[in-house]
């Protein structure tokens, strides 16, 4: 069977992004527009700005794509495109474009789910065995995720208020970091310690879900007690103390899953898989467990189109074509 | 010439076909569609039906706004896509020349889309030609300025009292009309395909304020 090339186009929040794969595992080209710089001024991402970048951006990328892959839309035999969720704006302008495409030249048009994307990133990168369980942890999303099989997938935990990539920017801004906070946490949390003793929040016993409004509410506490007694906190401290805390939870709860959903690897996916606090404690917990541990390299972490080239070879064999009626669907469930 | 002209703009969403001479077919629906969902599957239906394929399109001729930012941005997308990637001309032509176009009347002409709280989006027009800018303004102070004999065109019943001096477009004629687009852009320059963007004709409104704290600080 030859392997088809499929050019993916994404879109669902502040990157604008293009690439061909072949065959669901072979990157030709993975072309990134951040937007990042222009969003930093408000301090986090604003939908419409987004939505206009990103049609300022979308031809380009494309253009791009297809040419550092060394391919033209005549040896392209599928468009692929995050279909939602995401910020339904943002999500338009790639499921315009791609429609546009698979209309100019008469090629089948595949909806994308953004998370399937970000799961089957690790696919990119080595095999993966079934059945397994998946972390996603993004600033939109805190999940587990059981897959039986491949492309079939089950939510079995989620955040039930803040996502842990928002709970990261929250905590950024109080301690006044500028944009992207996450990974300046990450960066302060290296040389600190915990000393705060942040509560871990397990929520039931036999639950996968999680909750970070809590811790978050705790860290700003913290704050603004030692602001009113007049001391000096220690930002180093006060992120590996909250780090730990999001670790720790994120760490147990997805090892536990594994054991008892009997997974053969644990997969890491979304832009908290780039966090080195958690890829040091998933390292150290899978080790302990002999449990296989997936994360994605830093480059595919990240919102990209490589990704969704992955996940769309599912939608291709099975013949699930999308129509030229596609919309943005900010909503959309993991199915 | 086979020319494909999208409006977008607007709540209404009009497609139409033209060799550059005529218009071959065209379709207009003012009830609140989902342009997302339904511009692509009514563009190929009124493709197949003239017998054209996407190869045989010469140019693409877009409403660039002002209008719905949403709406805008749906149109530019796919407009700007389709002229990428057949390698063909892409001809932006502003929404408020369409509607004073679309008119059908000589003279001069305002159009006006309502952007709430007594603001629109305004194009003077007199015999087809833009004077002074279209611009973001107060409908009732902007009115004043304009000649009493000038026709009114576009959201008229948004502003009942601000346009009582004037006479109004026949609904007939009130709404933008993509076989007038056609016609309008068949001749024009092309732009830069990649470059285009709509013109919002408005900063987003964290852009704005951003702007404005700039300023004060
Ligand atoms: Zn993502």
């Amino acid at each position: 069977m030859t392997q088809p090339l499929i050019l993916a186009i994404e879109s669902s929040c502040d990157e604008t992004a293009a690439a061909v794969v072949r065959g669901g595992t072979d990157v030709l080209s993975n072309v990134v527009s951040s937007q990042i710089e222009s969003h930093k001024r408000f301090g986090g991402v604003v939908p419409e700005v987004a939505s206009r970048h990103h049609v300022e951006r979308i031809t380009y990328v494309i253009d791009d794509a297809l040419t550092e892959a060394g391919v033209t839309m005549d040896d392209i035999d599928a468009i692929a495109v995050t279909e939602g969720p995401g910020l339904v704006g943002a999500l338009l302008v790639g499921v315009s474009a791609a429609k546009a495409l698979a209309f100019a030249h008469s090629k089948p048009l595949l909806g994308v789910h953004h998370i399937a994307g970000h799961i089957y990133a690790n696919r990119l990168e080595q095999e993966l065995h079934f059945p397994l369980v998946c972390l996603i942890a993004s600033g939109g999303h805190t999940e587990l995720i059981y897959m039986p099989e491949d492309g079939m997938y089950e939510v079995i935990g989620e955040t039930r208020d803040d996502a842990a990539g928002e709970a990261y920017d929250k905590v950024a801004r109080t301690l006044k970091l500028p944009y992207p906070g996450g990974p300046r946490i990450d960066q302060l949390a290296q040389t600190g310690q915990d000393t705060f003793h942040f509560p871990r929040i397990w929520l039931e016993k036999e639950s996968y879900d999680f909750s970070f409004s809590g811790l978050k509410s705790s860290v700003i506490n913290a704050v603004h007690n030692a602001e009113q007694r007049g001391e000096v906190i220690i930002p180093e401290d006060l992120a590996a103390s909250f780090q730990a805390s999001v670790v720790e939870v994120l760490v147990t709860k997805a090892i536990r899953a594994v054991k008892e959903k009997g997974g053969k690897q644990l997969l890491v996916a979304g832009g908290v898989a780039a966090n080195r606090g958690l890829r040091a404690g998933l390292t150290e917990a899978c080790s302990r467990e002999g449990i296989e541990l997936v994360i994605p390299p830093m480059h595919l972490c990240g919102d990209n189109a490589a990704m969704i080239g992955a996940a769309a070879i599912h939608p291709y064999r099975a013949g699930r074509q999308s129509t030229l009626a596609m919309n943005a669907e900010p909503g959309l469930d993991l199915k | 010439m086979k020319i494909v002209a999208i409006d977008t703009s607007t709540k209404q969403l009009s497609v139409a076909l033209s060799d550059g001479q005529q218009i071959l077919a065209e379709a207009s629906y003012v009830t609140s569609l989902n342009h997302a969902t339904k511009l692509m599957p009514l563009l190929e239906r009124m493709m197949q039906e003239v017998n054209w394929s996407p190869q045989d399109l010469t140019r693409i001729v877009i409403a660039d706004g002002p209008g719905s930012y949403t709406g805008l941005r749906i149109g530019a997308t796919t407009a700007k896509t389709l002229a990428y990637t057949l390698g063909i001309d892409l001809v932006p032509v502003s929404t408020l020349e369409l509607m004073a176009a679309s008119a059908g009347a000589t003279g001069r002409i305002l159009a006006i889309q309502d952007a709430r709280r007594g603001t629109g989006f305004v194009g003077f027009y007199e015999e087809g030609q833009l004077v002074g800018e279209e611009q973001h303004t107060v409908v009732a102070e902007f009115v004043k300025t304009l000649p009493e004999d000038t026709k009114m065109t576009g959201d008229t019943d948004k502003f009942v009292t601000e346009l009582e001096p004037f006479t109004i477009v026949n609904a007939a004629f009130r709404s933008p009309r993509a076989g007038v687009l056609a016609l309008l852009g068949a001749a024009r320059e092309p732009v830069e395909t990649h470059a285009f963007e709509p013109r919002y004709l408005r900063l987003a409104e964290a852009e704005a304020k951003w702007i404005e704290a700039q300023r004060h600080d």
